[in-house]
Formats: structure tokens, sequence, C-alpha cells
């Protein structure tokens, strides 16, 4: 059991940080955002949807492998912002794909953790029977819940879809590795759009725009972030997900070769880079143009770092992903 | 650490001039004060002192005075 291609799509619209800088007329001049960031611009969603850009995702895929529509057993998608409530997004994608009716298809709903969460999935689809050949959709446009003059999660968010492929033979090794798992739902409200669903359903009430402390604008209806409560959240996290996955695949940090973290924003990753001690050049970060793509950073992530040769055949990787939830993630893969 | 040094850590933090900073500076006539400062500061006094502000500990913070005290409770703590 392998990953064996991973591609992705970005929406064509971007967001510069130019954009933003003329938009905010403030003290967040573009080289600010990108200081305090690590981003330069995001790709937003216009009018396209998750299952539009869930299925350019997979046809890359598709088309780069040269791997058969046909022998996909399963269909994992993950997204927090589907086409509809119902149905199911991956079962609309299955449709559109033209992948066989004999295949599984569900979605899952997580963010930040969400392609590990796919990968653990899988693994347990793959080893136990269930299915050989799973395609791992992590799609998200969260744009679309962002009020336009609210910076705080503006100048970090960008869309994207990622499909990733993993295959089993008869007697392949694995190489999906070890887990950790990690939930603490007293975070929700720190990373939550409010209102839209059953708990809050959308009135004029949710719609009602209010000002924060910091001048960003938003209402209920849309996405909410309290950075300093998720860095926290992670600083306290991360390190030890770190450790414990090593402790678990009994490994030290050494015999990493390539740490892949959810590219949440680049201060925060410095901030968890130097607080676990991992030396710069093991360390892939490259949310600089794309910006927090939310569960589909890390396998996007994978792809330029296989594709600028930083990843090699048998390199150990440690994915670890965290945030909305709060849900946290990691794990072992040998590519 | 003295005082100047401690204040060149919350300057750097803040993207701020130390000159600008004296302990009675109200942090909200800062320019640079806003979120990404707030995290910007949680940062320096988890990497240099061990110390993680809490909810409340952040919305108190009013003064450089303010973030001064938490760097203190540490050095009390390892002496």
């Amino acid at each position: 059991m392998q990953i064996t291609h991973i591609s992705y799509l970005l929406p064509e619209k971007t967001l510069t940080n130019d954009d933003l800088a003329i938009e905010y007329e403030s003290n967040w001049n573009s080289k600010k955002i990108y200081k305090k960031t690590g981003i330069k611009s995001r790709h937003i969603t216009a009018t396209e949807t998750t299952s539009q850009l869930a299925v350019q995702a997979a046809e890359k895929l598709f088309s780069e492998s040269g791997f058969p529509k046909d022998k996909i057993d399963f269909l994992l998608l993950c997204t927090q912002s589907p086409d509809y409530f119902l149905p199911t997004t991956a079962c609309i994608v299955q449709d559109i794909l033209g992948l066989p009716t004999s295949c599984g298809a569900f979605d899952f709903n997580l963010g930040c953790s969400g392609f590990v969460y796919g990968l653990a999935i899988t693994k347990g689809l793959i080893a136990g029977g269930m299915a050989k050949n799973v395609l791992l959709l992590t799609v998200e446009t969260y744009t679309k819940y962002i009020h336009p003059k609210d910076k705080s999660v503006r100048t970090i968010f960008g869309d994207g879809a990622a499909a990733t492929l993993i295959t089993h033979e008869e007697g392949d090794p694995c190489k999906i590795g070890e887990f950790v798992f990690g939930t603490d739902g007293k975070g929700a409200t720190n990373l939550i759009v409010p209102a839209g669903a059953m708990a809050m359903p959308k009135s004029e009430e949710t719609a009602k725009e209010r000002v924060d402390e910091q001048g960003n604008v938003r209402s209920l209806n849309n996405l909410y972030m309290n950075g300093p409560e998720i860095f926290n959240f992670t600083l306290d996290i991360v390190p030890d997900t770190v450790k414990s996955l090593l402790a678990r695949a009994k490994l030290s940090m050494d015999d990493i070769d390539l740490f892949v973290f959810h590219q949440a924003n680049k201060f925060m990753l410095d901030s968890l880079r130097d607080k676990i001690g991992i030396p710069d050049e093991k360390f892939y970060l490259n949310m600089e143009d794309k910006g927090n793509t939310v569960s589909a950073t890390i396998p996007i992530a994978m792809k330029d770092a296989l594709d600028e040769g930083r990843i090699r055949r048998g390199d150990k990787l440690m994915l670890v992903g965290f945030g909305v939830g709060y849900s946290w993630a990691g794990c072992i893969v040998e590519w | 650490m003295d005082l100047k040094d401690k204040l060149s850590l919350i300057a750097q933090a803040l993207d701020a001039e130390p000159e600008a900073l004296k302990p009675e500076t109200k942090l909200e006539e800062l320019e640079e004060w806003d979120s990404l400062a707030v995290v910007s500061v949680i940062a320096m006094l988890d990497k240099h002192f061990s110390v993680r502000l809490k909810p409340n500990d952040i919305k108190s913070l009013v003064t450089v005075e303010d973030i001064l005290a938490h760097m203190k409770e540490k050095e009390a703590e390892k002496s």
C-alpha cells in the first residue's frame, strides 16, 4: 500500500497582497502581510464549487498518472464547503468523473487534519480488504465563507483541491505507517462558521455585520478565526504530536527526511519548527503563492516537494495536520 | 535580562522601533498593535520565557508594562 500519485488544482483567480493593501488602506501594506503570514498571493474561487475543483484535480491526476479510472474502487472526499447539505459531494464527483458505480464513496468533514485522517481511512479500507485503489480528494473553498472586510482570515486562506491516489497490490509493503490522532472540541468556537446549518440557520439576524476590535467586519454567516487562540493550541499540541508519533513509529527525529506540516501560515510554522527543533532543511514550506488551503495543503506541499526533488524514493516523511475542531493527526509515510 | 533587552524583544515582536516603547506606552496607541502582533507576543513569550498567555491574559494586555510583567514571572521562577 502506497501513495502512487498526487495532483492538485488551484482556481485561476488570484488575490495578491497588493490587492489586499489597496482594499484595506490601513497600515497593512503588502510587505507587512507577507512578513507576518509568509503568503504573497492566494487562489480564490469565483463561481466554482467544491465538486468542480475536485473533478478538475482528479482529472489531472488520471491524465498525469495514466491510472485507469475503472480501477478506482473507493472515493473519499474531505471538505467543509460541500456543494449541498445533501447529497454527498463524493457521489456527484463519482458521476462526473465516470468512476465505476461499484465504487464506494463518501464525504468526511474535517479541516486542516483532513488529509492525514483520509490516509488513515484509506489504510483501514485497504487493510480490511474492502478496497485496493483509493482516490482521496481534499478540497476546500473556505474563501466563500470569508467576509471581504475581514483581513484576519482573508490574508491567510486560499482555495484549492488535491487528488491523491493510494494503491495496493497483493504482497506490497505498507508504506503508510503509524498514526496518532487528537481531538479537543473545547476549541470549536475558535475557528467556526457559526450560522448556516441546523444549530443556527441563516436569517436576517445572522447576516447582520459587526465590526470587531481590530476593525474586521463579519456576520455570523462568515468564517471566524481567533488567531491567538489557534496559535496557542498549535504550540500546545503539535510538539507533543511529533514526539508521540516518533515514539509510536520507533523513530528518532534524524530518521525523518522531510517534515510536511499543514501549511497554516509561515509565522506559525516557523515558531513550531523552532520549538520542536526541526532543522530548516528538513522542514517544507510552500504557502507563499497559495495561502492556507486547509485539508489540501499537505498533499499540495508533498507534490511541490516531489517536483523540486526534495522527496526521493525511500524517504520517510512526517505529515502533521492541525486546526479546526480542534482536530489534529500525524502519520509517517514512506515514499 | 535587563529592561532594555526586554523592550527590544517586545519591539521585535511588534515590528516597532525600540525607542518608541516605554513601560507606560499604551498598546492600542501603537499602530503596530493588531491581531498579528498579539500572536508575535505569544510566540516571543513562549520562546524566551516559556510563558503561555491565556485568553484572559491576552485581553488584559493594556500597556507595555503588562507584557513586561509576563517576562518577569519566568525569571523569578528560574531564580
